[in-house]
């Protein structure tokens, strides 16, 4: 334990205490003054601030993490040795999430959904209504008639990506970030987008629908078809993943002191930002469907 | 030099970023022209946010793959 | 680009594909076609009911307009039977009323050559008493050739007799 750490771990506990007196004292008059409440408040935010300092300031000195902004990352995720197969740790939190959904699927399937009520609709029922009708209905106003067949592939993309977002809140790589993943995603937009264009046109069909103003464009068409999932999967790759290196960056740069502030930064990176980015690849995905079948 | 690779790369953050500003900022009109119609304006707000940033997020796996050794 | 080996790679994607579709299978079989099923039963009762009401509506609208129908119907033979009875009655009260006349006149008539009759019966019977008068009178006189105060007499005599 060096000396720096002993005159924080003091100056914290002393800054504690003393707001915590104050905060009483404050407390025990008559508030009326409004210099007063001020005060009351102030001491408030004392407290909240040299409580969160000291406990980093314990976590610092008992855990010897480092702080800096050096973080270690891979681009390609950790290889783990999962029944004498060497597999990606990512792969490991899909099959992770694969299980967990059949498992709460099982669960809604067998013990919640005979309990619905068929004329009156009421909390948990209300909400996967609402859920599959919203799917439904936002895949049928991009694509029509395709629509509803899409729309559970659909629905189960979007519960993979919400549970991968939150994997990364249980300390895991979340799935989103490998390059794999986000190409498997790709590949299968690319060949619903093939499937759905051909069963709609015809391969010749198809084909001439890409040779429209002239055919000299008809590589370019092609390529920018293929373009398509490696885009899909490069725009979901990176948004993730800078979402994960701001969030190891945010905690290394912190240190021991990364016991409250990460989680006012999480609600944004961890929640908000998954949540747009699988609307986005969804619309995209639809978009490109739409754009094939029209 | 890889470093210095991967900032340059990231330069083209400039472009998307004001790319974004202009779509949200023709948003914002449409949506004060026709309060009415935000719900479609947001959608499309979205999607074109969504395009204008692929081109950044490209330059940052270029750069992510040019700095992570 | 340390870590990357294409067979890895290569196996990861493929994992992952089977992976997204098995999660895929797994959501729609036990999550997404149950709940899809108990909306569209419910849209299927809502319909039927929708349709039922609709029906009623129907059948309701029908019988108003059948029940319109007769009402106007009723009223028109209604009016007919009014305007019937009405020339029905003013066509009797003319014939009574003509028949009534033909009576009156036939009685008038009748009354008239009664009367005429009568008179003409009166004035044989009366000249017939005044002839037996004047009979009985003459013979009163010729009984007794007497004065002429007697004959006076005689005649008042006779007409006291006669009115006593």
């Amino acid at each position: 334990m060096s000396t720096v750490s002993i005159i924080e771990l003091i100056v914290s506990a002393v800054l504690s205490a003393v707001g915590i007196i104050g905060f009483f004292a404050t407390k025990k008059d008559e508030i009326t003054d409004k210099k007063q409440k001020k005060k009351h408040r102030l001491f408030l935010v004392l407290i909240i601030i040299a409580v969160w300092f000291l406990i980093g300031t314990v976590i610092q000195i008992f855990s010897k993490i480092k702080m800096g902004l050096s973080v270690e990352f891979q681009l390609f995720s950790n290889r783990v040795t999962f029944f004498g197969f060497s597999v990606a740790e990512t792969t490991l939190v899909g099959w992770g999430i694969v299980l967990i959904a059949l498992l709460l699927s099982l669960i809604f399937r067998l013990f919640v959904f005979p309990k619905f009520d068929p004329d009156h609709p009421k909390g948990f029922q209300n909400v996967m209504e609402l859920a599959v009708e919203a799917t439904q209905n936002f895949t049928g106003g991009i694509l029509g008639d395709y629509g509803k067949q899409v729309a559970p592939y659909m629905f189960s993309l979007a519960v993979f990506m919400i549970f991968s977002a939150f994997s990364e809140l249980l300390g895991f790589r979340p799935p989103t970030s490998d390059l794999t993943v986000t190409f498997a995603m790709g590949l299968i937009t690319f060949f619903l987008i093939n499937y759905y264009g051909i069963r709609k046109k015809g391969v010749d069909g198809r084909l001439k629908g890409m040779m429209v103003p002239t055919p000299i464009v008809l590589p370019m068409k092609i390529l920018s078809d293929i373009a398509t999932p490696v885009s899909l999967a490069c725009r979901l790759f990176g948004n993730m993943l800078g979402g994960v290196i701001v969030m190891h960056l945010l905690k290394s740069a912190l240190g021991g002191y990364a016991v409250g502030i990460p989680a006012v930064a999480g609600l944004y990176f961890n929640l908000f930002h998954p949540i747009i980015q699988t609307y986005i690849f969804i619309i995209l995905s639809l978009t490109f469907i739409s754009e094939a079948v029209e | 030099m890889n470093a210095i690779g991967a900032g340059l790369a990231m330069l083209t953050a400039f472009g998307a970023g004001i790319g974004m500003c202009f779509a949200t900022a023709k948003a914002v009109e449409a949506v004060a022209r026709q309060p009415e119609a935000s719900g479609k304006i947001n959608t499309l707000l979205l999607l074109g946010c969504a395009l204008a940033e692929s081109t950044a997020i490209y330059a940052f796996v270029v750069a992510l793959i040019l700095a992570v050794k | 680009m340390e870590g990357f080996v294409l067979s890895q790679a290569a196996t990861d994607l493929i994992i992952n594909i089977l992976n997204i579709i098995l999660l895929f299978l797994i959501v729609r079989a036990l999550v997404y076609k149950p709940v899809r099923k108990f909306l569209d039963q419910r849209a299927a009762r809502v319909e039927s009911i929708k349709s039922e009401a609709e029906k009623a509506l129907q059948k309701a609208k029908d019988q108003e307009e059948k029940y319109q129908k007769l009402s106007e119907e009723n009223t028109e033979r209604c009016n007919q039977l009014l305007r019937e009875a009405d020339k029905t009655a003013s066509k009797k009260a003319e014939e009574i009323i003509a028949e009534a006349k033909k009576q009156g006149d036939d009685y008038l008539k009748e009354q008239r050559e009664k009367i005429a009759h009568e008179h003409e019966d009166m004035l044989t019977s009366m000249q017939d008493e005044i002839v037996d008068m004047a009979v009985g009178i003459s013979e009163q006189i010729l009984k007794r050739e007497v004065s002429e105060s007697d004959n006076e007499k005689i005649v008042r005599e006779y007409f006291a007799a006669k009115n006593g």
